[in-house]
């Protein structure tokens, strides 16, 4: 009897669990979006970060989750420049709070005015997770909201979801880099040949395999990569670097 | 003895004496002098020695010239181990792993001389191919880990299954989180393709090596 606890620490192994097979931007923005939401997030981010002078954060944006108008407000006047919280994410290894970027608001006041503009369009109490490897900075999932749960545990949850779901967020962004192979090496040696144009008795022939089991893999490559016939499942395992043209 | 990444066990470590030591001073280098990790025992030979150190443990020694330039350690989940012991903590959630096909992984190091900057070193890339190759060809389904939450973003990025224990949480000032990885054929291309390594095992192995999982010996039900 009684309502449901959530605990965020299922939640977030239920999280990692679902994510893990979807290859669809648009779900993974949607599934992020319904999970942040549960701790009073509205608002977030994966993105890399240009080191001071070099670049522009939108060209390291990996899903934006912000609102489209501050979006644009922070694209178009370069707002990372007055960043506190981008400083921090290159000093930090560890996630922290917004309010724990250091900064001196006297000396910065461009910093201040960009806090409190955030605060203004709900963005604010925020948290930011750093994705370091041993090779250094690699991107930050930044999330924001009004009336947000930031206890110990609920941080902790969060840390992990983000760490799967940076990952989750290059896999689909830039699939062209073949990070995480979702094919057995039979399914992309039967797509290749389809890429081709090779029916599936042809290829039954060239492997000397039964045409049912060619389908039969074909069928599991298009569960795979969510796509509903034989055509788009040779271009969505082109796009993602499963199969190459010759 | 060649060079390679060695398999070294309890049936064969005779071969291995001046190795072995080696490899504790390595990490004793590491582990003792520059991280200053504080859990582990301090003793006055400039060897870092743990509790896991036994016979049941297995190492794997990335040995050029005679000499341990890198290595990583297994031990099986079964008995007694790191994350059972100390850490059980770090696996509130999923508990903790006791098969006979799941390792515990711990201690990965590579020699400083050899590590690079701004990138994976070629040493460490050949050292967990090879822990991961070792495990496959030894039948086993998973390695269980406690790891600085640095690895997690490099080992998925290898295309590894990593499954998380429990959540995330610091220790000694570090960011640690436990979880166990997937052994299979496509983790092992993953790291390799990651780091443009040959489709060849570095894996050496002398004398008669134990096998990882012991075979239980059965009971017959009737006489």
């Amino acid at each position: 009897m009684g309502e449901d606890i959530f605990d965020p620490g299922r939640a977030a192994f239920d999280f990692i669990d679902e994510i893990a097979c979807m290859t669809d931007q648009q779900s993974v923005i949607t599934r992020l979006d319904r999970e942040f939401a549960k701790y009073g997030f509205t608002a977030w981010v994966i993105t890399g970060l240009p080191t001071p002078g070099a670049g522009r954060i939108e060209d390291m944006m990996l899903l934006n989750g912000w609102n489209p108008d501050w979006s644009n407000h922070y694209f178009k006047h370069n707002l990372i420049k007055d960043d506190p919280v981008g400083a921090f994410c290159f000093k930090s290894i560890g996630p922290f709070e917004w309010k724990d970027a250091p900064y001196d608001p006297a000396q910065w006041p461009e910093a201040k005015q960009l806090m409190n503009a955030a605060a203004d369009v709900g963005m604010r109490h925020g948290f930011c997770v750093p994705i370091h490897t041993p090779a250094g900075f690699q991107a930050v999932v930044s999330i924001a909201g009004e009336h947000v749960d930031l206890s110990p545990y609920a941080k902790r949850a969060l840390h992990l979801m983000a760490l799967y779901a940076h990952d989750k967020a290059v896999s689909v962004v830039r699939p062209h880099e073949p990070r995480r192979r979702l094919l057995t090496k039979r399914e992309r040696e039967i797509l290749s040949w389809t890429a081709v144009g090779k029916t599936a008795w042809e290829i039954s022939r060239i492997l000397g395999i039964s045409e049912a089991t060619v389908v039969d893999h074909l069928r599991a490559a298009a569960t795979k990569l969510e796509t509903p016939n034989k055509v788009a499942t040779v271009v969505a395992a082109l796009r993602r670097g499963e199969i190459a043209l010759q | 003895m060649i060079d390679g990444v060695h398999v070294v066990t309890a049936s064969n470590r005779h071969l291995y004496e001046e190795a072995i030591d080696q490899s504790y001073r390595l990490r004793y280098r590491i582990y003792i002098e520059e991280l200053k990790w504080r859990g582990l025992p301090r003793r006055d030979d400039r060897c870092e020695i743990d509790q896991f150190d036994t016979p049941d443990a297995v190492n794997l020694l990335y040995l050029e010239n005679n000499r341990v330039i890198g290595g990583t350690r297994l031990f099986p989940s079964t008995e007694p181990h790191m994350l059972s012991e100390v850490f059980p903590h770090f696996a509130a959630i999923r508990g903790v792993p006791r098969e006979d096909d799941i390792a515990e992984w711990t201690r990965f190091y590579v020699a400083p001389e050899r590590r690079e900057e701004h990138r994976a070193s070629r040493v460490g890339s050949i050292v967990l191919s090879s822990m991961i190759d070792y495990a496959l060809h030894e039948g086993l389904s998973a390695v269980s880990a406690l790891m600085n939450t640095y690895w997690l973003p490099r080992f998925l990025g290898y295309g590894w299954r990593v499954r998380p224990l429990g959540l995330p949480d610091v220790h000694d000032g570090e960011w640690l989180v436990a979880g166990t990885i997937d052994i299979s054929a496509e983790a092992l291309a993953g790291i390799r393709r990651a780091h443009g390594l040959a489709e060849r095992s570095a894996l050496v192995r002398l004398g008669v090596p134990r096998p990882f999982i012991r075979e239980k010996r059965d009971v017959p039900a009737v006489a």
